[in-house]
């Protein structure tokens, strides 16, 4: 019986009392971050709910509406849990070292009014399926290192009021549909962008 | 030496070897005096008692002793013979017909003496189970007729001498289980006798020692519990035909299995784990027919359960756990009917368990969990898996009910069920399992009452049904689990009151019925005979009255966490004394009673929140001890009086929440040491004086919330540095002067800034130009002057601003963002125009440049207001509350 009581031992007593989702979610985020500055570290997987993590915010349904990890010097990658936290309003991750793709399930936070994930080490594509997310007003990616092009889907977020792909390895022609008629250039600088598309002239992923 | 001499000692050594066959006795005599030497150096013993000068003549019949046909001593067992002391009083050179030295079981310590190699006849020495220490005495390769070594269990250390290589006639040699290190195999050649081979558990390193595969006659060999890496040689396979029993667990070996595997075609016993093996498990293993036991377990083994195990049908136990294994299970498992172990755990097996597996009627133990296992949980299982003593298959997706025939397994003691979507009620036979000492069904569908029959498992220590859909309420018979050490029913429907037989449960360590529908009031004497509660959790329920008294009696309260109920009066005594809390919630009750006095001196203390009760009284620098508090949360209380300075030693504050309080006084410039502190508000009290500049040292911030007191004097610039700050209120002070243009440095502030109801006066900085993330905005309700800046036009975010109320003049700023803001923005100021509804058009020669050369064009409107009904919610309240930490606080 030896192994197995000490394996169930193990299992029983580090197993999480919550079985809430979003905390589950959020502690999966945790193991995949290398945190030296210990900003995680009140992230106990044990508790009721993450209601009391420092850096999150619930409502009071004790669902997740904030993660406030901007400037927190945590390294490594996001993973598909975080489309767990459907209340989500603000993802605020900006200047890290946050490397990987960023998760297409971001686009399942329909919720979400602010994604900053500017100031990482983001590779790969802006995921189409952002284009879910219809409350969103604040979409800063900018200084990663993504690559492709915008996706044309983004057009339809017409809430959307801050766009920033600046300082990344994008191409590809810029749109100049619904929301992005009104943002700026700079938003776009210091990509292999190759300026507002013509439309019906140009297939929209020229120069990719 | 000179010749004459030489000649002497030789003629003397003759004579003295014409007497020896005469002389039995006083070859005897020396034997004994050595014997007696050594005794006398041993702390006194009953079993040597027979030992003595006296009893010389029956040296053959002392304890332990046997002679030779000569009479001199050829064997000395004394192994369990409760001996303490060391052997290097022992004179080795006195027994030259010793071929046995038993001493295993004893307590011998010290060194093995060097002078043991001079047992030249040695054949068995056997040291085992004893502590002896220091290095393997090199001249132990003197002993060239030794057949049997065991040296296991001791706390030798060094390497192993390579002189061992001398053994040439070694059959046994066990180095278990001490501290040995790596020789230099090389010089070791192989054993062409060696049958059983042990450096079980020392510190071995480097790769597969190369003597090994040489010694043709091995049949046991233990490597387990090393250090030893790299491949394992292929010669072992192909060499060692006649092992039967290969243990090489825990060392860091690496590869694939060998397909020459197959070949040691004897062996019983196969123990891999806890190493670096990749790849499949191959199904030529099975040709190993008499094996028994096949532990893989954690390693990274991929791919497929070979069905081929089902010819093992010698199998007993089988541990594959803790791989990367992804097949279904083969049905072919279900022939291995000697199983009675099998774990398959932390593997990605999928499927549901095949029906074959009720052949295995000798199970007890099985370990399936951690995988995506799914289906029902048929009961033909159950009624033939009678013996099991541990059924684990939790984080799974088993589905279906749970069959009333789990009532058959009578001697269970682990029933791990946990995380699967099992649904219907829990069956009451459930009661039968009297052995039980853990039931964990907790994450799953299951429906109903508590079946009262739990209270027949008096052995039970842990009994989690947490987050199921449960109904009803507690039976009393919980209160008969009197080996009950964990209780957690926490995230279900029960209703009713706990029920008062609860506090007979004397082991009681954790109690968690959290977020039920549960109410009254608590069982007077819980806690009382419980002296080992350590944790507590009530929370979200309807529970009213006071609090038991006795509740914290035995002091080991940990954490107490009962916010959102009803509680109500003051806080049991015994509660200051609990020194070990960590973590206490308290919030949205109706405590009362003075703050100070409730609480003691709680060193690990790391969490306290008393938010929104009836808590009164001061804060008294006692406050200051609480080193180890990462958040305060004392906010809707009547507490008073001045913040103690004392608050600077809670230096791991992160978390500072006392708004809506009667506290008075100054914010102390004391505060300035709080370096982790990333939320502060002390909002809604009577404080007053100015803003301590320390507040620049708070660079962790990022909510400041100081709205709604009385403080007076200048915005200090160095507010600056709180360079994180994404939330700033100061609104509804006294506070005067300019804005600092500083304060458009704050480029993380995105939630809010609050300036408004002020007296603060003269130019907006147009450095706020620079704030394009900040969303809501109020410098509502001053006396500020001049023109709104036209660079803040570059605050794009901003969805809610408010200038009204001041003595602002001139054109408001271009954009749609301005001039589409909300209705009442800019009302109260005589001089401002523009093209907003309620404010004159400004004059064609003073407003051209600011306010029509850049204005786009009629776009599609974006619906600001429509999209943030909660953040005009927010400015309608109008007193700069942050929403969000209101919201933190209704929290747990």
């Amino acid at each position: 019986m030896s192994f197995l009581s000490i394996l169930c031992f193990f299992l029983c007593f580090s197993s999480a009392l919550s079985t809430n989702s979003e905390g589950n979610a959020l502690h999966a985020l945790r193991t995949r971050l290398s945190d030296p500055n210990n900003v995680l570290q009140s992230w106990d997987p044990t508790l009721v709910n993450p209601c009391t993590w420092f850096h999150v915010t619930c409502d009071t349904s004790n669902h997740v509406v904030r993660l406030d990890l901007g400037n927190s010097n945590v390294s490594g990658t996001l993973g598909p849990e975080l489309g767990e936290l459907k209340h989500l309003q603000y993802l605020e991750l900006y200047r890290n070292n946050i490397g990987g793709k960023i998760p297409k399930e971001l686009g399942n936070l329909d919720k979400l009014i602010s994604m900053d994930l500017y100031g990482n080490k983001f590779e790969g594509k802006i995921p189409k399926s952002f284009a879910n997310l219809k409350s969103l007003r604040f979409l800063r990616l900018n200084d990663n290192k993504l690559t492709g092009s915008i996706p044309r889907e983004l057009t339809t977020l017409s809430n959307l009021k801050i766009f920033d792909v600046s300082h990344n390895d994008l191409c590809g022609t810029i749109p100049v549909d619904g929301p992005f008629a009104s943002f700026p250039m700079e938003s776009f600088a210091n990509n292999r962008l190759n300026g507002p598309e013509l439309k019906g002239l140009v297939s929209y992923d020229f120069g990719c | 030496m000179t010749g004459p001499q030489r000649a002497f000692l030789f003629f003397l050594h003759a004579f003295l070897l014409t007497l020896f066959p005469f002389k039995p006795a006083s070859s005897a005599r020396i034997e004994a005096e050595a014997l007696l030497r050594w005794k006398n150096s041993l702390p006194p013993s009953p079993s040597l008692n027979s030992w003595s000068l006296s009893n010389v003549r029956n040296l053959c019949r002392w304890t332990g002793i046997r002679c030779n046909t000569v009479g001199s001593v050829s064997q000395i067992d004394l192994s369990d013979a409760s001996l303490s002391g060391t052997i290097e009083n022992l004179d080795f050179n006195s027994f030259p017909n010793l071929t046995s030295l038993n001493l295993s079981g004893n307590s011998f310590n010290g060194s093995i003496p060097s002078g043991i190699g001079r047992l030249s006849r040695l054949v068995l020495l056997d040291l085992s189970n004893n502590v002896l220490e220091g290095s393997i005495p090199a001249e132990i390769g003197n002993l060239t007729e030794i057949q049997y070594i065991s040296l296991y269990n001791n706390n030798l250390a060094g390497e192993i001498p390579y002189q061992i290589g001398n053994f040439r006639k070694i059959e046994y040699l066990d180095f278990g289980a001490n501290y040995l290190k790596t020789p230099n195999w090389s010089r070791i050649p192989s054993f062409p006798l060696l049958k059983h081979l042990s450096f079980y558990q020392n510190e071995l390193h480097l790769g597969f020692p190369g003597f090994i595969s040489g010694c043709l006659n091995l049949t046991f060999l233990d490597l387990s519990n090393n250090h030893l890496k790299g491949h394992v040689p292929e010669s072992l396979f192909t060499n060692l035909v006649k092992l039967e029993y290969l243990n090489i667990t825990a060392n860091s070996f690496e590869g694939p299995l060998s397909a020459n595997l197959r070949k040691l075609s004897k062996l019983k016993d196969l123990r891999l784990p806890n190493n670096f093996f990749t790849g499949y498990i191959l199904d030529s293993i099975s040709l190993i027919s008499d094996l028994r036991i096949l532990e893989l377990f954690n390693n990274s083994f991929q791919g497929k359960i070979p069905a081929s195990l089902g010819q093992l049908r010698s199998l007993e136990r089988l541990d594959l756990r803790m791989n990367s294994l992804n097949s279904m299970i083969p049905p072919e498992i279900g022939q291995c009917t000697n199983l009675s172990y099998l774990a398959l755990a932390q593997n990605s097996i999928t499927g549901s368990l095949p029906l074959s597996l009720s052949n295995l009627t000798n199970l007890d133990e099985l370990g399936l969990s951690d995988n995506s296992l799914s289906g029902e949980f048929s009961p033909h299982f159950l009624s033939n898996w009678t013996k099991l003593t541990s059924l684990q298959i939790q984080n799974n997706s088993f589905t279906g009910e749970l069959p009333s025939e789990i009532g058959l397994l009578t001697n269970l003691s682990y029933l791990l069920l946990y995380k699967n979507a099992f649904s219907g009620s829990i069956p009451r036979e459930i009661g039968n399992l009297r052995n039980l000492l853990t039931l964990d069904l907790s994450t799953n569908h299951f429906s109903g009452e508590i079946p009262p029959t739990i209270g027949n498992l008096t052995n039970l220590s842990l009994l989690r049904l947490y987050s199921n859909n449960l109904t009803g309420t507690i039976p009393s018979m919980i209160g008969d689990l009197q080996s009950l050490e964990a209780l957690d029913l926490s995230t279900n429907w029960l209703s009713g009151q706990l029920p008062e037989s609860i506090s007979n449960l004397v082991m009681l360590n954790t109690l968690s019925v959290f977020t039920n529908n549960l109410s009254g009031i608590l069982p007077r004497e819980l806690g009382r005979n419980s002296p080992s509660l350590a944790s507590v959790s009530f929370s979200n329920n309807s529970f009213s009255g006071e609090l038991p008294p006795g509740l914290c009696s035995g002091c080991a309260l940990n954490q107490f966490t009962v916010n959102n109920n009803r509680f109500s009066g003051p806080l049991p005594d015994c509660f200051k004394n609990c020194m070990n809390l960590t973590r206490v919630r308290l919030e949205d009750n109706r405590f009362s009673g003075n703050i100070s006095e409730a609480f003691g001196v709680h060193p690990n203390l790391e969490f306290l929140s008393v938010s929104r009760n009836q808590f009164t009284g001061q804060l008294t620098p006692k406050w200051g001890q609480y080193k180890q508090l990462t958040s305060l949360q004392m906010d809707h209380n009547r507490i008073s009086g001045v913040i103690p300075a004392e608050i600077e030693n809670l230096t791991q504050l992160h978390v500072l929440i006392l708004d809506s309080n009667e506290l008075t006084g100054p914010v102390p410039a004391e505060m300035g040491t709080l370096k982790q502190l990333f939320r502060l508000s002390l909002s809604n009290n009577q404080l007053n004086g100015e803003i301590p500049r320390s507040i620049g040292q708070l660079t962790s911030l990022q909510f400041l919330d100081l709205s709604r007191n009385k403080l007076t004097g200048n915005i200090p610039d160095v507010l600056e540095n709180c360079k994180g700050l994404q939330s700033l209120s100061l609104s509804n002070n006294f506070l005067s002067g300019d804005i600092p243009s500083e304060l458009g440095n704050l480029v993380r502030l995105q939630y809010l800034l609050d300036l408004s109801n002020n007296s603060l006066s003269r130019m907006i900085p147009p450095s706020f130009g620079k704030l394009n993330s900040l969303e809501n905005f109020n410098l509502s309700h001053n006396n500020l002057s001049g023109r709104i800046p036209s660079a803040l036009s570059g605050m794009i975010s901003l969805g809610n601003f408010n200038f009204s109320y001041n003595k602002l003049s001139g054109p408001i700023p271009s954009g749609d963002r301005f001039s589409r803001g909300p209705a009442n923005a800019f009302i109260g100021n005589s001089g401002l125009c523009g093209a907003v509804e309620g404010l004159s058009p400004c004059e064609a020669t003073s407003s051209r440049s600011e306010s029509q050369d850049k204005l786009p064009q009629e776009v599609d409107g974006y619906g600001i207001l429509g999209g943030m009904k909660w953040q005009v919610v927010l400015m309608g309240y109008g007193c700069g509350a942050v929403v969000g930490i209101i919201l933190a606080l209704f929290l747990f």
